[in-house]
């Protein structure tokens, strides 16, 4: 895959100093740069000049002022894995048709916090135990980890932490800087997967899937352990058949032992994604799929569909290794009895099982 | 934008002749016929003398304000009419809001007379000014989407800006109409002039066939096409036009989602074999979320409760009922 260089950066002036913006503007080198006072003043500027759209080419490096760790906000009707986020930036140069950030984000450009110092403190504030973080919510966790080492700069914070592990999902096969680090099992690098279909035609940017397993194949050499996200599904004709091929080929690559967990979810959004969506892919049929509102007021398939997908894939992953961890975002426990045969206790007890998954 | 002053001249007599009722520029007015006016003319003359404005090749005039009076005027055979013709330095800005002011203390605006008020601001003001004025004088939200909407509007074929004006359909449909193929388009506007649909259940039925029309690769319209709902419309009267357009409905929701209605056609099916009575309600779970069924009932007596109870043990042991909660 092409790895992402930004047309234009813009620099809050109040971080120009900051480590993490010379790595990028060094990386960047011949990429025009900007300067200007305030960030939000700026996307506040952009919004009123009436931009619909996402500037994907332009990278905003500012001061995050709120909060980097926040828990997964997962909701009641669901069963949710408990989950710590951590945002190092906001948007993403990828460009998933299905991307619930379309929905809700105001600010139209890749955004990085640069304020690392303040990640560092808010993550040693952690109480001890195993906590498990991620990256992976409002952006891909190593899209751009070619331009800023993010991965290199975070990792002594997170080894300091007995029981902290940080997950990066991701879509690229960008694992450069990760070949080189002694990582001592901080870091589960984790794939979201999808059909290759899906891959080729709504995740635009994203590695093709062969080449995101054969990155997971040399980390695994590495020591690392790896985690897969089939999600969102998709559910098409032929889809099926398409997902065990993805199968076929982790079976072909990756011993099991080697994998913290396999996750299971389907496609779910909040209503007004479509329009957003429509408007910027037209040419997209994921959303003519049998959607109806969930309990979380998201659109889901019909559970009858849904349960078909799971039960197929859930044994498929079986028939390769029984005893593979594998686990629902946001299902029931209707979704879990129904094709794993078991329900986590509540509450907590998805945490648990993927808490022992990784403990180091 | 104080135009008031410089279009305050003396009225004169101007021939009936020399207006071009067909320079529809400062116009806005859309779907009002001239009786009532033509009969005050007829009794009273013109009460309120037109605003007028030289055309730029000196032939004649534009219409400022008046545009339903000179309608009336000719209607009446009047030959010529008392007028205010403005100086030709009165700038384009001055005359759009003297012939929207014109209009605004005495009548509101219908759909398509705001869809052309704004056209006529968004062609004269800068586009912040148009969505002020537009709020202002048009009431228009004060949103860009609701004038980019209106502008839309203004610019759609005569049949949809017709069923804006009768009702049948709002802004939002008559904008989304525009945007389809010719053919998609005539299939929708002869749909929805004959039966008559909500506006949120019309904007139902295009998301449906659009749906369909992505995933199955045909055309939007060919939903209307399909067997059982062209023989529906091909059986429209006007007794039966509410009962036929939920059938229509309902056969589109059924091709958008089969497992869906397939679902609810077999919870209809597991009622009736539970044979319950009417007193008593089961539901499936929304969209069949889960497998959680509501039940409810209604009792007028301790007895009528017994009665209930018996019903509701009855219930859990009937083998399909038990085959519901394991599916």
């Amino acid at each position: 895959m092409q790895r992402f260089i930004p047309e234009k950066i813009v620099v809050e002036a109040g971080v120009a100093d900051e480590l993490l913006t010379r790595t990028v503007l060094d990386r960047c080198a011949g990429v025009s740069c900007q300067i200007i006072p305030s960030a939000p003043e700026y996307i506040r500027a952009e919004r009123q000049r009436g931009g619909h759209g996402f500037e994907k080419k332009t990278l905003l490096l500012c001061r995050n002022k709120g909060r980097f760790l926040e828990p997964c906000p997962g909701t009641r009707e669901y069963l949710c894995c408990g989950y710590m986020i951590l945002t190092p930036g906001i948007g993403c140069p990828l460009d998933c048709s299905y991307c619930v950030l379309q929905a809700y984000l105001n600010n139209p450009f890749v955004t990085l916090y640069m304020n690392l110092a303040d990640m560092v403190q808010e993550l040693e504030a952690l109480p001890s135990g195993i906590v498990r973080i991620g990256t992976g919510e409002f952006m891909d966790s190593l899209a751009l980890d070619h331009l800023t080492g993010f991965s290199k700069f975070i990792l002594p914070a997170i080894q300091k932490q007995k029981g902290l592990v940080l997950e990066l999902k991701t879509k690229t096969d960008i694992i450069d800087n990760l070949l080189e680090l002694d990582h001592r099992g901080a870091y589960v690098v984790s794939w979201s997967l999808n059909t290759i279909t899906v891959a080729a035609t709504e995740e635009r940017g994203a590695a093709a899937v062969p080449a995101r397993i054969a990155a997971a194949r040399r980390l695994v050499g590495c020591g690392y352990r790896v985690g897969f996200h089939f999600d969102p599904l998709i559910l098409y004709s032929g889809c099926v058949e398409e997902y065990h091929e993805v199968i076929g080929l982790l079976e072909h690559s990756i011993p099991p032992e080697a994998i913290a967990w396999v996750s299971i979810g389907s496609l779910r959004y909040m209503p007004h994604l479509k329009k957003v969506a429509l408007q910027r892919f037209p040419e997209t049929t994921i959303f003519t799929g049998e959607l109806v509102p969930g309990r979380d007021g998201k659109m889901r398939y019909l559970q009858k569909l849904r349960l078909e997908l799971y039960k197929s894939i859930v044994d498929r992953l079986r028939r390769w290794a029984g005893d593979m961890r594998i686990y629902f975002c946001m299902e029931d426990s209707v979704v879990w009895k129904k094709t794993l045969g078991f329900v986590p206790a509540a509450p907590g007890g998805l945490k648990a099982m993927l808490d022992q998954a990784i403990q180091r | 934008m104080h135009a008031a002053a410089s279009l305050c001249t003396t009225p004169e007599r101007v021939s009936i002749e020399n207006i071009d009722w067909q320079d529809q520029s400062l116009s806005i007015t859309a779907g009002r016929d001239t009786k009532l006016l033509e009969a005050s003319i007829a009794r009273c003359g013109l009460v309120q003398p037109l605003i007028l404005a030289p055309k730029r090749d000196g032939r004649g005039y534009r219409i400022v304000c008046g545009m339903l009076r000179v309608k009336a005027l000719i209607a009446c055979g009047i030959p010529e009419c008392e007028a205010r013709v403005v100086a030709s330095s009165v700038s384009e800005e001055q005359l759009a809001l003297a012939a929207l002011y014109d209009n605004v203390p005495h009548r509101d605006f219908n759909a398509i007379e705001k869809a052309r008020g704004a056209a006529l601001l968004a062609r004269v003001f800068p586009p912040a000014v148009a969505l002020q004025l537009g709020t202002e004088l048009l009431s228009l939200p004060a949103t860009r989407d609701a004038l980019r909407r209106y502008l839309e509007l203004a610019q759609a074929e005569e049949l949809i800006q017709n069923l804006v004006l009768q009702g049948a359909v709002s802004v939002e449909i008559a904008c989304a109409l525009m945007r389809m193929e010719a053919h998609d388009r005539e299939h929708f506007i002869s749909l929805f002039s004959r039966l008559h649909f909500s506006s949120s259940k019309q904007a139902e039925i295009l998301d449906f066939c659009a749906d369909i029309s992505r995933r199955d690769n045909v055309a939007i319209s060919w939903v209307l096409s399909t067997p059982p709902i062209a023989e529906l419309l091909s059986n429209v009267q006007k007794q039966n036009a509410a009962q036929i357009a939920e059938q229509v409905r309902q056969h589109i929701r059924a091709l958008r989602f089969p497992n869906l209605t397939a679902s609810e056609q077999r919870f209809r099916e597991l009622r009736n074999e539970l044979r319950l009575p009417s007193t008593i309600m089961l539901e499936p779970p929304p969209f069949f979320e889960g497998t959680e069924v509501r039940l409810s009932f209604r009792v007028r007596s301790t007895d009528e409760l017994r009665t209930l109870a018996h019903h509701v043990a009855a219930l859990a042991e009937h083998p399909r009922m038990k085959a519901w909660f394991e599916e």
